[in-house]
């Protein structure tokens, strides 16, 4: 109800009336979006929710054996809690680093933006398989932490950080970092600089400001970050298997491994299905508490 | 690690792998081109360099090489048998013979494929679907640099002085199983009766480095210095060895272990002929001399080729290499996902 008036308040232009004569026109463009989502993301869906019931690939009968079998099976449940909760330690160390990061930029004069724009940007320019293959060098055995922990008399043996989960968390951070940041830099740019020069001078104080101004007007940024990074962070096959090793098990590798290597399919489609509804929950409950916390921002 | 293709941040097609399969079928293709599955590594440099510029030469026809896990490469066909995605697969016996149920694979007579009079009978397939191309041996791999007085039983690797330096890999490969096979015959078990081998690899946890998600991962693996002894094929350690990494390959006092690898032409493959003279190509004395010389070592089965240098420390010729150990895979077979299960109970946390 309220979306349309904010649009056309925000559009700021006396031309409502000109899109209310003829809205199809709008609503057509969408079709291409909405054709390409349903062949491509609720059809396969559905075949996946199809394979997820069958008995097995060659008998097709019903059956809810598979999903029985994710939660009582002992091992898949403590996979998923695994990986979810990687997810979010991924996020909530994402955040801390980003955030000062997005200070910094907004802060930033326009020639040192493009400079810093540039350096967060990077790590997307360069392949996946090759930033994870750096943090192989960094953590391994002989690698630059080892290295560098022995020169400085820490440590007398190379200790073990490659195959650990909080190195798997530090890596994906690192990998995940722009899209955190620039959700970020987009929401901090939007507030009125007034709002927080108006906290200053009333004496609001610099920590103030920041908890009780800046924080929470960029609240959107954060939540969308938060769940881009959540997201990818619990699908990130190809960085668990090269930093988490053989012995770490969290869910795609597990959806791989029953797909494709153990012919499991109705298995690892309830696997998938199961994968999908948690992440989906999770999304919506933080959107939902964001939404709710925006709110109160704003109010 | 190259077969893990789905974007990192394309979070459905991981959630969904199974549709990757599905969709690998409607993969355009050129005229007058085959395309062929090979194994990451040295199998794939090994093919590229040599079996495919010979295929061209011979046939005036190009290949499309893609690098395929066996049971992968048999799942993907499964998905999509009508219009397969590959024309040539390569497997290993276990995977192969799982896949005879499948009704995957299309007869490839004699008359076809005429270099397999020059395979000796071991090496032919009895059911009359492919050749075996190659056969990869199993032995002890170590750091000369760190272990001075080279390995000589499997149980070595029990060592306590091996602790935190023992890399293994999972049951999904051949060769992870094979081994399991291996180990469970030494503590008095068989392919029938894996569970002496469970328990053995439950008392290596503590020596364990490394799990490698894959066989290609476990040999890069002493490559980081992370491990200093473990499982691997002959031709996966050679080839690192003649780079200068600190690798070398052991006999095991229980004998090699012998993983024969064919080729077999697809049911449903638009270019049925062509695929038959790949595989003719790849049986040839030229090819098949060139795989078994440096640097990649891959044991000939071609009669013709004499066995040398490394080679020749394994077997003198192609008929006692077809002697070493094999492992029944018809008894493996059938409880292959069961292995892997206890596999990520046992050993992954």
């Amino acid at each position: 109800m309220t979306t349309p008036d904010r649009a056309v308040i925000l559009s700021g232009s006396g031309r409502p009336a000109a899109t209310r004569r003829r809205p199809w026109r709008t609503e057509w463009l969408v079709l291409p979006v909405v054709v390409f989502f349903a062949l491509f993301v609720l059809l396969p869906i559905a075949m996946l929710v199809a394979i997820s019931l069958s008995q097995s690939m060659t008998v097709h009968a019903l059956t809810l054996a598979h999903f029985v079998r994710f939660f009582s099976d002992g091992l898949s449940l403590p996979v998923l809690g695994r990986t979810l909760q990687l997810g979010c330690e991924t996020s909530l160390l994402t955040l801390l680093l980003s955030y000062p990061i997005a200070l910094v930029f907004n802060a930033a004069s326009p020639r040192w933006q493009r400079v810093l724009i540039f350096l967060i940007v990077l790590p997307l320019l360069t392949s996946a398989v090759v930033r994870t293959f750096a943090w192989v060098v960094i953590l391994g055995r002989e690698g630059l932490a080892n290295l560098a922990l022995n020169h400085l008399g820490l440590a007398d043996a190379p200790m073990r950080l490659l195959y650990t989960e909080p190195a798997l968390v530090v890596a994906l951070a690192q990998i995940e970092l722009p899209l955190m940041t620039l959700p970020i830099i987009a929401s901090l740019s939007t507030i009125d600089p007034r709002l927080r020069e108006a906290s200053l001078a009333l004496g609001g104080g610099h920590w103030g400001t920041l908890m009780r101004i800046t924080l929470p007007l960029s609240l959107p940024g954060v939540i969308a970050g938060v769940l881009l990074v959540f997201a990818s962070a619990c699908s990130a096959i190809i960085t668990h298997s090269i930093v988490g090793g053989g012995r770490l098990l969290f869910m795609p590798l597990y959806i791989y491994q029953q797909g494709l290597q153990a012919q499991a399919w109705p298995f690892a489609a309830a696997i998938s299905l199961c994968l999908l509804v948690a992440i989906l929950s999770l999304v919506v409950l933080v959107n939902t508490l964001g939404r709710y916390l925006t709110r109160y921002a704003y109010a | 690690m190259t077969q893990f293709r789905p974007s990192r941040r394309d979070f459905l097609s991981a959630s969904a792998a199974t549709m990757v399969a599905a969709g690998a079928g409607t993969r355009a293709r050129a005229a007058g081109s085959l395309v062929a599955t090979t194994y990451p590594g040295s199998w794939e440099a090994a093919h590229r360099s040599i079996l495919v510029p010979a295929f061209t030469k011979a046939t005036g026809a190009g290949v499309s090489l893609q690098t395929v896990q066996a049971l992968e490469a048999i799942t993907k066909i499964t998905a999509s048998r009508d219009n397969p995605p590959f024309d040539v697969v390569i497997l290993d016996e276990g995977p192969y013979l799982a896949a005879l149920d499948l009704d995957i694979f299309a007869p490839m007579p004699p008359s076809k494929v005429k270099n397999l009079a020059e395979v000796p009978e071991r090496f032919i397939d009895p059911n009359g679907y492919g050749a075996f191309v190659s056969a990869q041996i199993l032995g002890i791999v170590y750091n000369p640099a760190k272990i001075k007085t080279p390995p000589t039983s499997w149980l070595d690797l029990w060592k306590p002085e091996y602790k935190g330096r023992v890399g293994i890999t999972g049951l999904a490969s051949s060769l992870g199983t094979a081994w399991l096979v291996e180990i469970a015959k030494l503590h008095g078990g068989s392919e029938a009766n894996l569970e002496p081998g469970f328990e053995a690899i439950n008392k290596l946890l503590p020596n364990v480095g490394a799990v490698a998600p894959n066989p290609g991962a476990l040999a890069t693996l002493f490559q980081q210095g992370q491990i200093d002894i473990s499982f691997n094929y002959l031709n996966s350690v050679l080839p690192l060895a003649s780079r200068g990494v600190d690798i070398a390959i052991a006999k095991p006092d229980s004998g090699w272990v012998l993983i024969r690898n064919s080729m077999h032409v697809i049911k449903n493959t638009a270019n049925y002929d062509l695929a038959c003279e790949y595989i003719d190509t790849a049986l040839s004395t030229e090819v098949q001399g060139k795989m078994a010389s440096a640097p990649n070592y891959l044991a000939s089965t071609n009669k013709q080729v004499p066995f040398q240098s490394e080679l020749a420390k394994v077997a003198k010729d192609n008929e006692a290499l077809s002697h070493l150990t094999l492992i029944d895979w018809k008894t493996i077979n059938p409880i292959r996902s069961a292995l892997i299960e206890r596999f990520n109970r046992d050993v992954r946390i």
